[in-house]
């Protein structure tokens, strides 16, 4: 029989398809190098322990004679106030702020994507409930929430990503109900209910990932600023506790010394936290704008 | 024809997109005369709404516009030189209005004047009831056969020599469409406007065109005044697409669907667009594009043209 | 013949808030209609005169405010989620925009799929065959099943979808304007394969349009609707040649003809 051809054919798969999202990334030299830069702290993170002869500084084991060295070639970016390998710290910090942020967006979209599809899709009384729940937590200062959080769970790694993931959930609730409000009155939406299938199916299966797209967006930047904040949280105490390398500690800590010449253990923590926050931000203003359909031009 | 209102020689459009060059218009050339109603009909991708919205100079900056233009007998580049003249209704009446003003604050900056009585006036001329009031109405508070009736007021408050309509009545409900179309050829006689109705509606054309112009994958493939082109069709796809309207067939029998689908515009076509989907095709089809051809006979004002090869120029050969 | 839905004392009234107050819209009122098994019965009306509510209010997709619908002997009306489900298997519907109709982001086999897992206790093999004989029935390639809709024409979304209605085997099937998104010679195709489907079965098939010309092709009755009641209701060669309703009337005598 005949085969009527489809409108468009696209040429290639997957990336390097002409006209996809991420084929559109590629061709920003901003986002790419946004990219690489959080492939290189990635990469750091992950092999923290092989890339440098000082891992177990850098785990906190300290070295006092060698204390307070300015940057030189056995020790590109000097030691700290225990002796330790400045770099080797800043790795295996790469790994905690990392943890950080992707636990934190990972919880926060998790929570927030659940309550606002599920507010959105079967509004009446969950959604009025579930509403004033994410409004109450909206009433606070996102950043005051995290510390009290924080402060009363104590101070430890898991206890920082629960604490910004608590204050952060309630944005991503919003956007995803918002999203799946005008979602419901689709056809495909109501051709699904008139088929049969179940509310939970819909919304799982179809609704939900439809839903998501601002989501990617906003957690990409997200990832730049937990990373911000975490080092707040750490930088007063509230964060991962010693020896576990930290960035925001290794400002505080080398907060003072900077006024007497030392400036290489804030100085380099600073510049991480800089750079990584920064990438992350770039990167979702990219995905952002390649995933707005009207900047692609007309397809 | 001589002496034509609007006239479009070789008219051709690409859009540039990421992922090349779309050629939604081939080579169209179209007269549009003094005080007719030309009717333009194609299916959906054919290029009939582009077309014109090149010669009002609508096009997006990046598409390419190619070919001879002119108007009134002066030569015009797609510069929306045309705006003056010429003014154009779309198909949905409620996004041509702004939601957040009234009808008059709307007519008196298209009409150039706050004057009520004038306002007014053209709101009558195009019958809609108690216009003073219609003044102060939000275009919410009309229904879908008056926004219309108020977009077409719109743009008569321009004084346009040529009204182009494009698909005025596809959203509208059946009844109202009639009433539309009456009105649109009531209006064009008033005024001696010249009107192109576009539109993929057999039965609209019929209603009010005096020529028509078969479109299809961007180049016009059948031309001619509207009764001796609807019932007796020369080019095979404007049979098909007549032997597809279920009006015409008894109710029950097959309907004459039309295998294959529109070009997308991505490639260039060598040769007649429709040969790929047509029954009579031959080696010479997709030789070369076939030129417009008079067929049947030639009156003083109106020719009917056929792109088709197998069609001959004299009136006994015609294809079956 | 049997009667397959019968539909009594129909009410269906909307809420809506208008300039801060809420308000009430009584879209159908009071209607009554029985459709019979195996016939092709067309609703025909204009924008308003609540064709569409009338057939999601059978479908499900509205509750009424009162009336009673009964599919096959047991009562629609008041049914819950679950409770409904074994009843939507037999009654399907088939919505106006096929392109919008499909899930943007799964793929034409998940949707295909779907309604079996819902509905039936068939296995993966045994989903995968019936879907091959319908994709076979309608005529289209066995390779859409990888494609996503966005890569689908108009005529190709619209056999797809109805696939998906056919698959489980319904004893009727509503379509909310079933061409008026196709163009002219996709719409031909469309409406060919929907009468060779129907065939001789016991099929019945509920359409709402606006258009005369398709009713008047494919149906065997038509019910004529305006403001929320049906003004007449004859088989399809009567209404078209001796029209009683005012309303019909003018239907008849403004649509456009070639």
């Amino acid at each position: 029989m005949a085969e009527i051809k489809p409108a468009r054919r696209f040429m290639g798969t997957g990336m390097m398809r002409p006209g996809s999202s991420a084929w559109y990334y590629r061709r920003s030299w901003l986002g790419m190098a946004a990219a690489i830069v959080v492939l290189i702290f990635v990469l750091g993170a992950l092999f923290a322990p092989w890339l440098t002869p000082y891992a177990d500084q850098g785990r906190g084991v300290p070295d006092l004679p060698s204390r307070l060295q300015g940057p030189s070639w056995s020790h590109w970016m000097g030691t700290d106030d225990l002796g330790r390998d400045v770099l080797a710290r800043i790795l295996f910090g790469a790994r905690t702020a990392l943890l950080v942020a992707i636990g934190v967006v990972t919880l926060a979209v998790a929570v927030g994507v659940v309550i606002g599809a599920v507010a959105g899709y079967f509004g009446g009384w969950v959604d009025e409930v579930l509403m004033r729940l994410t409004d109450t937590f909206l009433a606070f200062p996102p950043l005051l929430l995290a510390v009290i959080v924080a402060a009363a769970l104590g101070a430890s790694l898991q206890n920082t990503i629960i604490a910004i993931a608590v204050s952060w959930w309630p944005w991503y609730a919003r956007q995803i109900r918002a999203q799946v409000l005008s979602l419901r009155e689709r056809p495909f939406v109501q051709a699904l209910q008139a088929i049969g299938v179940p509310s939970r199916t819909i919304l799982g299966r179809h609704v939900i990932p439809n839903a998501m797209s601002p989501v990617w967006v906003q957690a990409t930047a997200d990832l730049g600023a937990s990373v911000l904040i975490a080092a707040g949280l750490s930088f007063v105490g509230l964060g991962p506790r010693p020896p576990t390398a930290d960035w925001g500690v290794m400002i505080n800590d080398g907060r003072q010394l900077v006024l007497s010449g030392q400036w290489w253990i804030a100085g380099f923590a600073g510049a991480a936290i800089t750079l990584v926050a920064l990438a992350f931000n770039l990167i979702g203003d990219v995905v952002r704008d390649v995933t707005d359909p009207k900047t692609r031009g007309s397809e | 024809m001589m002496d034509p209102l609007l006239s479009l020689d070789s008219v051709g459009v690409t859009f540039s997109t990421p992922l090349g060059g779309v050629q939604a218009v081939r080579g169209v050339t179209l007269d549009v005369g003094h005080g007719e109603i030309l009717g333009v009909v194609g299916e959906s991708g054919c290029g009939k709404s582009v077309t014109f919205r090149a010669a009002l100079g609508l096009t997006p900056k990046s598409a390419e516009v190619t070919g001879l233009m002119s108007f009134d007998g002066a030569p015009m580049q797609a510069d929306g030189s045309l705006e003056q003249h010429a003014s154009m209704i779309y198909q949905n009446p409620g996004a041509a209005l702004n939601p957040v003003f009234t009808i008059g604050q709307q007519l008196a900056l298209v009409a150039g004047t706050k004057d009520r009585h004038v306002l007014g006036d053209h709101l009558a001329a195009v019958g809609l009831p108690e216009p003073l009031k219609a003044l102060d109405a939000y275009p919410h508070e009309f229904s879908g056969g008056m926004r219309q009736r108020a977009v077409i007021a719109f743009a008569l408050a321009q004084n346009p020599q040529l009204l182009i309509a494009d698909e005025p009545t596809t959203a509208l409900d059946v009844t109202t469409q009639a009433q539309v179309l009456d009105l649109i050829k009531d209006v064009q006689a008033s005024r001696d406007l010249s009107v192109v109705i576009i539109s993929h509606d057999l039965g609209v054309i019929r209603r009010i065109a005096d020529r028509v112009a078969v479109l299809y994958a961007g180049r016009v493939v059948e031309v001619g005044e509207t009764d001796t082109v609807l019932s007796a069709p020369l080019h095979p796809y404007t049979q098909a697409l007549l032997a597809a309207r279920p009006e015409l067939s008894d109710a029950g029998t097959e309907l004459g669907a039309i295998a294959g689908s529109v070009p997308d515009g991505r490639s260039s076509i060598v040769g007649c667009s429709y040969a790929p989907r047509c029954q009579h095709a031959t080696d010479l089809c997709t030789a070369e594009t076939p030129p417009m051809r008079v067929a049947g006979e030639v009156t003083e004002t109106e020719a009917h043209e056929v792109a088709c090869v197998l069609v001959g120029t004299s009136p006994a050969r015609s294809v079956s | 013949m049997t009667a397959v839905i019968e539909i009594e004392g129909l009410t269906v009234d909307y809420r809506i808030r208008q300039g801060g107050r809420k308000q009430s819209i009584r879209v159908l009122d009071g209607l009554d209609l029985v459709i019979e098994q195996g016939e092709t019965l067309a609703i025909v009306g204009e924008s308003g005169s609540g064709k569409s509510t009338l057939a999601n209010a059978i479908v499900g997709l509205v509750t009424p405010s009162s009336g009673s619908i009964r599919f096959e002997g047991a009562e629609l009306v008041g049914l819950k989620g679950k409770q409904r489900r074994p009843f939507q298997r037999r009654l399907q519907m088939v919505f106006q925009n096929p392109l919008l109709s499909l899930s943007p982001r799964r793929t034409i086999g998940f949707q295909l799929h779907e309604p079996l897992r819902v509905h039936t206790d068939l296995d993966d093999n045994a989903r995968s065959e019936r879907i091959a004989q319908w994709i076979d029935a309608l005529e289209l390639s066995e390779g859409i099943t990888a494609r996503y809709p966005h890569e689908l024409s108009g005529g190709q979304a619209q056999r797809v979808v109805l696939a998906r209605a056919m698959l489980l085997e319904p004893s009727v099937i509503v379509f909310d304007e079933p061409t008026s998104a196709l163009d002219v010679s996709v719409q031909a195709g469309v409406l060919n394969l929907l009468r060779s489907l129907k065939g001789t079965t016991s099929l019945t098939y509920v359409f709402i349009t606006h258009d005369l010309a398709v009713a008047r092709h494919l149906a065997d009755r038509i019910a004529v609707m305006k403001s929320g009641e049906i003004v007449e209701l004859r088989s399809a060669s009567a209404l078209f040649e001796d029209p009683q309703h005012p309303y019909t009337q003018a239907l008849l005598a403004s649509s456009l003809k070639v």
